[in-house]
This record gives structure tokens, C-alpha cells and sequence, in this order.
């Protein structure tokens, strides 16, 4: 699951440096499985795109989160 | 979640973001707005990460306690959890000095009834949730904390005192009960500590904020009496006169070399029973005693 969340950010954010900084990783897997539990039943061809849905959500929320 | 996520921002900076979905735009479309919901709802509900709070030194720091849930919340069952933890600590998380701090603000701007709503308004806003859920989250709550928590007590003893007068405050009105009340804070913070309520723009920060939250649409504010007066009643007079004692010591660790006595005879006038207050605007009662 991890190398999936991993593949996706890296495809959304192609400037990023390999490896993806774990922490990343981690704050997409959790909400994944946040994902899993509050919209547990999808069509398949969206369950398809949770994972990839799921990274590309942590991504646009660190960036559009202001200090 | 939202303190990783701000971490995160800060080593990550600001990327570009190329969006290259697994299956047709329109199904993701669909589906990325459906998580971003489901999602949302359920982050607001967990519950922030504990961090150290900051001792409350003796000569009060002019920061805030971060209005974090405590280590203690660990032992509730689980469907207390899913409640704001802030609910179960809200005089703990606002510093000590606030209270004496209010008591000193309100006696010099001669309205003794103020200092309970006062302190029942900065609790809330710093400890329970806005009624308005809406764009401020957590972090841009946080840096509004940040602020001064005096310029805080100052917008809501402005607030508090136009609700106890029942009447409407005009610009100017404002300005000069601002800069009054602001003035009096600075007046009464020890000397060593310099820094404080610098200038009244904070104060104005507070309020555009308390418009925006709908502070005033919460149990401490709907609770003041409309109109009830500055005056503290013959009723509130015993309660008034034996918090005030109770707290002498706090009172003389903020208010550095005022005399005990001094207090008292100040106090006097509006504790005295029976002096004023059976005089009511409508009925003109004559003490035949």
C-alpha cells in the first residue's frame, strides 16, 4: 500500500526528490485509510483511483494550508 | 494532523501539483470531491496531537497556553473522545493572569459587573470550538491566539460593556473605549515585561474575528443581562466581595505595589448594599429608615 501512495505522490508532484519524505507518505496512507472507513463502498472504476485520489488530496491540503 | 501538515509545508515549500488520474476525468472529478468531504468532516472531529503546554510563570508571560487536549483525555471511554477534548479543561488553558487582569481592567473602567462575562467570553473563544465552522481552521485559529491574549480581553470587555449598557456603539465610541481599555492593560502589566498591548490594531483583529466566528452567538455572551447596568446588584454583592478576597494574592502578584487597602476602599462604594440600589428608573422608592 505504502509503494502505491508512494508511486501516486511521486506522479503528482514530479519536482519531488526520490524518496518521497516518509512523513508524506504516511500522512497520505492515514488518510487513505481514513477513506476506507468514511466511503468504504465505491464503483470500481473509482475504487481504482482511491489511492491515487487520496495522495493527490494530502498534497493539495499542505499546500493550500496557510501559517 | 494539521500540526504534520504544517511541518510538512515548511520543508516541502509550495509545489506544483500534475494531476494524472487513473480513470476518466469525470469519475475522478466526482470522486475527488467526494473524499475531500468525507474527509473533511472526519478530520475536524479527531482530535489535535498533545503538545507541551507552556508553564504559566508567576510574572505572567504575555503568550497564550496552546489550547491543546491534555494527557488526562487518555483515560476517558471512547465515545468521549469524539468530543472536543478543550470542553474538559477550559479555566486550565487560560493563563492565571487573565482574571486579575480583568478584575484590575474593569474596576479602573468602573464596571463591576463585567469581570464574569468578561472571563466567560475568553474562556470560550480560547478553549471551545466557533459557532461558525467555516475557512478559519486550526493553525490560522492558533496564529490568532498568538496574537494577544490581552488585545482578546480587551475586545470582549468592549463587547460585554456595550451588551451590560443596552445600547449601540458608534465608531468613534469604539475607538475611544479601545484605546482607554488598552491603555488601562498596559497600565496595570508588571513593568519588567515591556512587551504587551503594543497598539490597538490587535484589538480590531479580535473583533473582525468575533464577527466572523459568531463568538457572540454562544451561552456567555446571550447570558449577560441586556441593559443590566455596569453596577453589580445587591445580589451579586456578597459573591463579588468574597472572590475578590479569595484572589488578593493573585491580585497582588499582577498588580505590583498596590496596597491591599487600597483595594478595598476602592471596592466599597459599588459592594455596599443598599446604597443606589433600590432606586430604580421607573419607581422612585423614599427609605423611611
Amino acid at each position: 500500500m505504502d509503494r502505491a501512495v508512494a508511486q501516486a505522490l511521486n506522479s503528482l508532484i514530479p519536482e519531488l526528490n526520490d524518496p518521497v519524505p516518509k512523513e508524506l507518505v504516511e500522512l497520505a496512507v492515514s488518510l487513505l485509510a481514513q477513506s476506507r472507513n468514511k466511503a468504504s463502498s465505491l464503483k470500481p472504476e473509482e475504487e481504482i483511483a482511491r489511492t491515487y485520489a487520496c495522495a493527490h488530496l494530502t498534497c493539495e491540503r499542505l499546500v493550500m494550508s496557510r501559517l | 494532523m494539521f500540526m504534520q501538515i504544517r511541518r510538512l509545508k515548511q520543508t516541502l515549500g509550495l509545489p506544483k501539483i500534475q494531476s494524472r488520474p487513473p480513470c476518466p476525468p469525470r469519475v475522478y472529478q466526482k470522486l475527488y470531491r467526494h473524499l475531500d468531504s468525507a474527509l473533511a468532516a472526519g478530520a475536524r472531529r479527531t482530535p489535535r496531537a498533545p503538545k507541551a503546554v507552556e508553564p504559566t510563570t508567576p510574572n505572567r508571560t504575555p503568550t497564550v497556553t496552546p489550547r491543546k487536549s491534555r494527557v488526562t483525555t487518555s483515560r476517558t471511554p471512547a465515545s468521549a473522545r469524539h468530543k472536543r477534548k478543550r470542553e474538559s479543561a477550559i479555566s486550565s488553558d487560560v493563563p492565571t493572569w487573565v482574571m486579575p487582569a480583568i478584575r484590575g481592567l474593569c474596576k479602573r473602567l468602573e464596571a463591576p459587573a463585567a469581570p464574569p462575562h468578561v472571563f466567560a467570553g475568553v474562556s470560550s473563544i480560547l478553549t471551545l470550538p466557533p459557532p461558525v465552522q467555516d475557512g478559519l481552521d486550526d493553525i490560522q485559529l492558533e496564529r490568532l491566539q498568538s496574537l494577544s491574549v490581552e488585545a482578546l480581553v480587551v475586545a470582549v470587555y468592549i463587547l460585554v460593556r456595550t451588551r451590560l449598557l443596552g445600547v449601540q456603539t458608534d465608531p468613534k465610541g469604539y475607538s475611544a473605549q479601545r484605546d482607554d481599555a488598552a491603555r488601562v492593560m498596559n497600565g496595570l502589566r508588571n513593568d519588567e515585561e515591556p512587551s504587551g498591548l503594543r497598539d490597538s490594531a490587535s484589538v480590531d483583529t479580535w473583533m473582525r474575528e468575533i464577527n466572523r466566528g459568531r463568538w457572540t452567538e454562544m451561552d456567555w455572551f446571550e447570558n449577560i443581562g441586556e441593559g443590566a447596568g455596569l453596577a453589580v446588584d445587591k445580589v451579586g454583592a456578597t459573591t463579588g466581595d468574597s472572590s475578590d478576597k479569595d484572589d488578593v494574592d493573585e491580585e497582588d502578584s499582577f498588580l505590583v505595589g498596590r496596597q491591599r487597602s487600597d483595594r478595598y476602599k476602592a471596592e466599597k462604594p459599588f459592594l455596599q448594599p443598599g446604597l443606589g440600589t433600590m432606586v430604580s428608573l421607573q419607581f422612585h422608592v423614599v427609605d423611611d429608615c
